[in-house]
């Protein structure tokens, strides 16, 4: 398996989200007029995104000395490589919606929740291509697995950046408190086996945001609505 | 090599190539720091020096790309310890060679603000650190920058601090910007305005697709500015192994480059010393082509390059003279309002923006400094520092993002010895007013003279005449009617005798008369006629803005009268009534978030009602129906906004009429609110803004990443009894907590809500807050609560 990290322009999705940009504005159920919204401010996204990533295959072993967490752990169970990704839209779509920010509230707003939408799409079709492509030799491939998700920490996010040498080779960075910036950009560890694997989801009982948790006051987990 | 090779450019100067690649295949694991080497493997890197340096590099790059603080900080090891000992390396490797040792400089691997966190005065200190522990190198390059704004606080830092020469170059994707939107000539232009010693394109791309870059580079330089191309071996193998492009077709490749001018050639990622071996062999009996200098007049920012030529726009409205709501805004530190009129100006066709902001009562180079960073993050205009105050220039100057105008000098030497060297340091273009001691001549002979003095005197300080801009100063018609014509006659001596551009402030012609704008269109077109390169004007005003792209169509300015057509093409030839909206009332318009409908309905309002009891019983009561089904869930955020948005630019038809009257503000109290130290994230605080601002309250609104210090600050320097923190994640929680902290340890006796995604009551009391805002209309009712009952 190679080595070397790849990297990539990403294709825009055709159309946008429209049902998950909603709900990230606090829509659950759409109406007219927050669709009108969105659809209103979608393509002035589409012209700000640039999507691009950066991934690398490495056998697990190197990340032997990374703090990888139970949840982790069992996410990467049968597996003998880890797939390292970071996707971002680039640093214009921060700067639109600060621009909107100033000017148009409410197309801030959709403009951060259609593109939150969007970091979604694109690594979902990233995921699929990546697929694809390990089956063809064979091998599979689990779902993403973000720093921070379950009990992982969120100081993942910089051995992944700093080994995808992210800011040099999509102008992604960490700021000090580990937020990535571009703000609509994420990361992702996914395992590689040569059994199937689908990974394993952490459950709410180790998740840091138990408490607060939107999904779960509405009866539900991100499991099952937000990663469908 | 002898330095002066670099600058003479008589042979071409043979620079290394990719040192990652070299270390990587030494064995060196991703994601290693290879900076350590210096400290524990120098040998290694003297032997990639070594060979380099016989393969006929004249200047090796030391291994220092990530020796700044910020990247170091996890090591355990020191900027200090590192550098120096990483330039031993090289020189111990070109012992023998006479190639010279550069200091190589790389990103800080954060993003500047505001995309970032890390501030420029941040960036620069990492910058200095670096720049004084590498001072046994012979030069510096600073290398592979994405963001114009890290390589100017990085060629600031390396001037201000070093006498080596500095060499900058960026790396640029295949749309021709950097991952930050950077284009190659607003890097060309700024890196050459200020003072860089050779300009150069390196990484990302291979020969072939940097190519057509460098020749845009190039057209933009001054003909002697040394320029260097260090590309990558080609583009990455999709499958990332390894790069296409051989020795030998890169070399052929960057032997393309021979009649663009430049004079240094070198290698980047995927390029070993086989490839630097073949450049010196085929460069090496080869001279650089000569090259013209530019002669145009640039201003840019990052993202776009505004040639000076033909008319260009000035707007003048970012001035407080003679408003009271934007002094009202300056005082408040009200950047929106400010962001606002940059905006509506640019939107109207404005291609570079005037900002003045001097008030007696403020502390205008700190409010220069604040308004210029508000101002560049959302507009793409370059903009004209007007201030007659050196300390505002050299704030604004200094974290301007671009090549900006100083607006201005005149004739006077005390002004001139002050502001011309800000002018050369810093890069700016610069007007200069036809007045002295004397005052202003009366004669365009009087005018010509000082014209011509200033010019000499900005020659003396490096400054050409196409980047001063002389303004032959607009007097009042209607007290000294012969000075119309002095003036246009003065103007028209100078463009055609001196080399320079002209401006003039256009709208003073007018004072004291009825209808101001016909008189200012009519000597507008007149100086245009005259050879006015930028006049400032009001562009919302749609008679001065028609006057400017008529005189391009008539001119040959405007090709096919293209913009011209853009511009009006669309309108329908009856005037569109603008009333059938009108009768929407203000209540209903806000309920349904129409903002033109809003401001109409509050402008008709107010011709019979006070402006406060149009908040009290109309506005207010609106808001209050849209919050009440926001929290019985029928309706959502989106229309919250909408009629926020709505209620927002009803709100501004009051202030106006409020500051007209000269009374407050309609002020219901006063809140501080801030995204808290290490956050970014500030949407969720931006809507609580309005919010609160709809209901009367007037907000300071400190921004994001806000250090705790600030905010006691300002609850101090305003007396605020209420502050609202934010907080996104469960990392800047944290700040908040020390935010509130320090509130209470400075005595502060406000009280404190917050809110943000991970915070819940307990957590909220737990850190000490006040009061938890589940979203921005709890946190209206909170601040309703607390202040109007005070």
């Amino acid at each position: 398996m190679n080595r070397t990290i790849s990297t990539q322009n990403l294709l825009l999705p055709e159309k946008p989200d429209l049902t998950q940009a909603a709900r990230y504005m606090g829509v659950h159920k759409m109406d007219t007029a927050t669709r009108a919204l969105l659809e209103g401010w979608a393509p002035s996204l589409w012209e700000a995104a640039r999507p691009r990533g950066a991934w690398v295959c490495l056998p697990l072993e190197e990340l032997s000395h990374w703090t990888l967490g139970k949840d982790l752990e069992r996410h990467f169970q049968n597996c003998t490589h880890a797939m390292l990704a970071a996707l971002t839209l680039g640093v214009e779509v921060d700067r639109l919606i600060r621009r909107l920010s100033a000017t148009e509230l409410a197309g801030a707003l959709a403009v951060d929740a259609l593109a939150s939408a969007l970091v979604e799409q694109v690594a979902n079709a990233w995921e699929k291509d990546r697929r694809r492509e390990l089956e063809g030799e064979g091998l599979y491939l689990t779902g993403r697995f973000g720093p921070g998700y379950g009990d992982s920490s969120l100081a993942l996010q910089g051995d992944l950046c700093r080994v995808l040498d992210t800011s040099r080779k999509m102008g992604l960075s960490l700021t000090p408190t580990l937020l990535l910036a571009p703000t609509k950009s994420t990361t992702a560890l996914l395992g590689i086996s040569n059994i199937p694997v689908r990974g394993t989801l952490a459950g709410c009982g180790n998740c840091k945001l138990k408490e607060i948790c939107e999904y779960r006051k509405r009866g539900t987990t991100c499991g099952v609505e937000g990663m469908e | 090599m002898e330095w002066k090779e670099w600058s003479d450019r008589r042979r071409y100067i043979i620079l290394d190539g990719g040192m990652g690649t070299m270390l990587q295949a030494r064995g060196l694991p991703l994601g290693a720091r290879p900076e350590l080497l210096a400290l524990e493997n120098p040998g290694m890197l003297e032997e990639i020096h070594s060979e380099y340096a016989l393969a006929g590099a004249d200047l090796i790059l030391a291994n220092t790309f990530g020796a700044s603080p910020r990247k170091l900080a996890s090591t355990g090891h020191t900027v200090e310890e590192i550098v120096p000992a990483a330039i031993r390396a090289a020189r111990q490797g070109t012992v023998g060679t006479g190639a010279l040792v550069a200091l190589d400089i790389g990103p800080l691997g954060e993003l500047l603000e505001p995309a970032g966190s890390l501030t420029f005065e941040e960036a620069y200190e990492n910058f200095r650190q670096v720049v004084l522990a590498g001072r046994e190198a012979d030069a510096i390059l600073i290398e592979t920058m994405t963001d114009l704004y890290e390589l100017k606080a990085a060629l600031l830092a390396a001037k201000e601090n070093s006498s080596l020469p500095v060499l900058v170059s960026m790396s640029f994707e295949e749309n021709g910007r950097t991952f930050t939107g950077c284009t190659v000539e607003s890097f060309g232009i700024t890196a050459a305005a200020l003072g860089a010693d050779g300009v150069g394109i390196n990484c990302s791309l291979g020969p072939v697709q940097i190519l057509p870059f460098a020749r845009r580079l190039c057209q933009v330089l001054p003909g002697d500015m040394p320029v260097f191309i260090k590309a990558n071996a080609g583009l990455p193998r999709a499958d990332g192994s390894g790069y296409y492009v051989t020795p030998a077709q890169f070399r052929d490749q960057m032997l393309e480059y021979r009649d663009l001018g430049i004079s240094g050639v070198g290698g980047c990622c995927g390029t070993t010393p086989e490839f630097i071996r073949l450049l010196k062999e085929s460069f090496g009996t080869l001279t650089p082509a000569r090259r013209e200098s530019d002669t145009r007049s640039w201003l840019c920012t990052p993202t776009k390059a505004v040639e000076v030529s033909g008319v260009t726009v000035v707007g003048e409205r970012i001035n407080p003279t003679g408003k009271k709501r934007f002094q009202q805004a300056l005082r408040q530190g009200d950047m929106d309002y400010i962001i606002l009129q940059a905006v509506e100006q640019a939107q109207a066709g404005a291609q570079v923006l005037d900002v003045n902001v001097g008030l007696p009562d403020i502390d205008e180079p700190a409010m220069m400094e604040q308004v210029v960073k508000a101002l560049q993050e959302v507009t793409d205009l370059p903009l004209q520092l007007d201030s007659t105050n050196p300390q505002a220039l050299e704030r604004g100057l200094r974290v301007y993002n671009g090549r900006p105008i100083v607006n201005s000098i005149n004739g006077e030497g005390k002004v001139m010895e002050a502001i011309l060297p800000l002018c050369k340091k810093y890069g700016a273009a610069v007007v200069g007013l036809t007045l002295d001691e004397g005052g202003i001549p009366p004669t365009a002979q009087g005018r010509f003279e000082i014209a011509q003095r200033m010019v000499e005197r900005c020659g003396e300080y490096g400054i050409p005449p196409r980047d001063i801009y002389i303004d032959c100063l607009t007097l009042t018609v209607s007290a000294q009617q012969s000075q119309a014509m002095e003036t246009l006659n003065a103007l028209e001596r100078c463009k055609k005798e001196l080399g320079v551009r002209t401006v003039l402030g256009v709208s003073n012609i007018s004072f004291g008369l009825p209808d101001r704008v016909t008189l200012n269109t009519a000597f507008l077109t007149m100086a245009m006629d005259r050879g006015l390169d930028l006049p400032i004007i009001n562009p919302n005003l749609p008679q001065m803005m028609g006057a400017v792209r008529a005189f391009r169509v008539l001119t040959g300015q405007d090709p096919e009268s293209g913009a011209y057509i853009a511009a009006y093409g669309g309108e329908s030839p009856v005037a569109a009534p603008a009333a059938v909206s009108g009768n929407i009332p203000l209540g209903e318009a806000v309920e349904r978030g129409l903002k033109k409908e809003a401001a109409q309905a509050a402008r008709q309002a107010l011709e019979q009602q006070d402006p406060m009891d149009l908040v009290n019983q109309v506005l207010i009561p609106a808001l209050d129906r849209v919050g009440d089904g926001f929290e019985k869930g029928t309706i959502f955020l989106p229309q919250l906004l909408q009629a926020a948005g709505a209620a927002q630019a009803a709100f501004q038809v009051v202030r106006d009429a409020l500051a007209v009257q000269g009374g407050g503000q309609g002020d219901k109290g006063k809140i501080v609110l801030a995204t808290v130290k290490g956050d970014i994230h500030d949407i969720g605080k931006n809507i609580v803004k309005v919010i609160l601002e709809n209901y009367g309250f007037t907000v300071y609104d400190l921004g994001k990443d806000v250090d705790p210090r600030r905010v006691v600050e300002e609850v101090q320097r305003t007396g605020a009894p209420l502050v609202g923190l934010s907080a996104l994640m469960t990392t800047t929680v944290k700040s908040m907590e020390e935010t509130i902290q320090a509130l209470h340890q400075a005595g502060c006796p406000c009280k404190v809500m917050v809110g943000g995604a991970v915070m819940t009551p307990e957590y909220a009391a737990r850190i000490g807050a006040d009061f938890y805002a589940k979203d921005a209309k709890m946190s209206a009712d909170i601040a309703r609560n607390l202040l109007e009952k005070a």
